[in-house]
């Protein structure tokens, strides 16, 4: 039967069998979940009762209301903001400065300071809880060295999101290193001589000419950036805060699980999470947008 | 003499810049390594020396036996069991599915290619969290909550590695693909004997990331089981911390064994680590 099909016919049903076990996956996982979820997030409903209650616009009119979303919200932009600048400029600045570091040193900088990254979040933070303790901890008793007051960092207010910074940023600094090294490895080493020849000097070289080269790789350690202080986040949250005192640590992911897996209201956490998937979305487009514009892409 | 002055001063100058960069470099690093230190440290202290108020770098005397209290105080054993199975699992139904969907991409044309190339790309844009709900309650209703088929089935492609081998595929000359087709080799054994074989530093690169992310993920594992009989390592470790209580040398002596085979995975392979950030990273 089969070969009575033409060629062509027949190299086209061959390549979608080869394709057609991710589709199914991503159907099932991936399409028809994001489906459901903007399905429940019109309804009340606590994941175990047979029926489930049409709300319509209910749970989003809650979520301009709710304090605690706002203040994940907000949250999730001062996370941003921090990794932004522990995660991004913080290796920026290593990176240009280990350019001018021996090579063999380099190497092992190389190794040591990406270590962090392989280790998984859930230890890590079993790690960092260690290290935040007040008493016996590693900073609260340098802290009591130095003769200061005993600050208990998970348990306050204006510390327990600095904290949680702190873990991730520890974490995902040396993946964006790496990233920014290889970026760097690719530009071709005549473009600098050309600009040394040409009188530009350490500083001048790297903001005129070898940032702008960077940008493609800058572009998407920035996306990668956000995807992390929303989801990175919720590892150490859950393990070390549970996104207080006070939702003071709380992010958006947190209140997406927190409100369908402890709290069972199925719906509402639903709507947060179609709200955290526009967010996405529109940034997208708008990172698209603006890399077009601006990343400059040299030839290679 | 003037000239030899300031030819002096210069040379200082730059000596001492060099030596600044290397302090900072060299500080950063140890920061970066210094949590690590204060785990293994704290995890060979004594139960009277872990709350002390001072500075104490190390133990007075090593307590090996924290670890073989720590390990029989909870079901490590099963944990570690639960990750090595699950993460082999994913990586390798991953790459078989990853490779076919990878080749169909580089090497066939096919009805709806382009837009169903697309349709995958796109859902790198979704955040995970967005199909958490229904994805546990498709779990719930197959039954599969608190079995390994839940923690390893929706993790089993990814476009990630679709798109990392298909790039790399297609890097391979079609050339060697007409000329095995025109040698009568079959299709599927040009994929098996030729082109998986030349995409080893890819197919490394996929599986290295996979077996990772596999090891290190929390959040499914954390809402899909129930009984320490299906907790992996990670998540396993969070629920010891209410069982130790105070007790923070036992706690950082899991940590340590815990932490252990990925960062001895890392240091043995950590040229193919860098390298595989490397091919990543070239495409923005």
């Amino acid at each position: 039967m089969i070969s009575k099909l033409s060629l062509k016919t027949r190299n086209s049903l061959k390549g979608l069998l080869l394709v057609s076990p991710a589709l199914f996956f991503f159907a099932v996982f991936v399409y028809r979940p994001l489906i459901h979820t903007a399905i429940l997030s019109f309804h009340d409903w606590n994941m175990v009762s047979p029926t489930r209650l049409f709300v319509g616009w209910d749970n989003y009119l809650e979520m301009l209301e709710n304090p605690a979303l706002g203040k994940a919200l907000q949250n999730s932009a001062l996370y941003a903001v921090w990794l932004i600048g522990i995660i991004i400029l913080l290796p920026i600045l290593t990176t240009a400065g280990m350019t001018y570091v021996h090579n063999r040193v380099r190497k092992m900088f190389r190794v040591t300071l990406f270590s962090p990254t392989v280790v998984s979040l859930g230890i890590a933070s079993v790690m960092w809880l260690w290290v935040f303790n007040p008493i016996g901890g590693l900073l609260g008793t340098i802290w009591e060295e130095l003769g200061l007051a005993p600050l208990n960092w998970l348990s306050s207010p204006k510390t327990a999101l600095v904290a949680i910074v702190i873990i991730v940023g520890w974490k995902a600094f040396g993946y964006n290193m790496l990233l920014l090294l290889a970026g760097l490895g690719g530009i071709s080493g005549e473009v600098i001589d050309a600009c040394k020849v040409d009188g530009a000097d350490g500083f001048g070289l790297w903001l005129y000419v070898i940032l702008p080269l960077l940008s493609p790789t800058i572009f998407f350690i920035l996306i990668s950036t956000l995807s992390m202080a929303t989801e990175y986040v919720f590892t150490p949250i859950h393990v070390l805060t549970g996104g207080g005192p006070v939702n003071a640590s709380t992010n958006i992911v947190f209140e997406i699980w927190r409100q369908a897996f402890r709290w069972f209201r199925v719906g509402y956490s639903s709507a947060i999470a179609i709200a955290v998937f526009l967010i996405f979305f529109v940034l997208m487009i708008f990172q698209m947008w603006l890399s077009e514009k601006v990343v400059s892409y040299d030839e290679r | 003499m003037l000239s030899k002055h300031l030819h002096w001063r210069y040379r200082f100058r730059k000596h001492l810049q060099r030596g600044l960069l290397y302090f900072i470099l060299f500080a950063g690093a140890a920061i970066m390594i210094l949590p690590f230190f204060w785990m293994i440290t704290s995890s060979l202290k004594a139960a009277d020396e872990i709350t002390l108020r001072t500075i104490q770098w190390f133990p007075k005397i090593p307590q090996w036996e924290n670890y073989k209290i720590a390990w029989e105080a909870a079901p490590f054993g099963t944990y570690f069991q639960n990750s090595f199975t699950i993460a082999l699992a994913v990586t390798f139904i991953e790459v078989v599915f990853s490779s076919l969907a990878a080749y169909a991409f580089a090497n066939f044309n096919f009805f709806g290619k382009n837009f169903l190339f697309i349709l995958f790309l796109g859902t790198m844009m979704i955040p995970g969290e967005v199909m958490l709900i229904p994805n546990y309650i498709t779990m719930v209703n197959f039954g599969w909550v608190d079995t390994y088929q839940a923690l390893i089935i929706p993790w089993t492609v990814s476009v990630f590695s679709i798109f990392l081998l298909r790039q790399f595929f297609m890097s391979i000359p079609r050339d060697l693909f007409e000329a095995a087709l025109l040698d009568g080799c079959s299709k599927f054994r040009y994929l098996l004997t030729v082109l998986l074989p030349l995409s080893k530093p890819a197919l490394v690169t996929v599986m290295l990331f996979k077996f990772i992310g596999s090891w290190n993920s929390f959040l499914w594992v954390l809402i899909l089981t129930n009984t320490p009989k299906m907790r992996t390592i990670p998540v396993g470790l969070t629920y010891f911390i209410s069982d130790v209580g105070a007790y923070y040398n036992y706690l950082m002596a899991a940590s340590t064994f815990a932490m252990a085979p990925i960062l001895v995975l890392f240091l043995v392979l950590q040229k193919q680590f860098i390298q595989g950030i490397a091919h990543t990273g070239l495409k923005g």
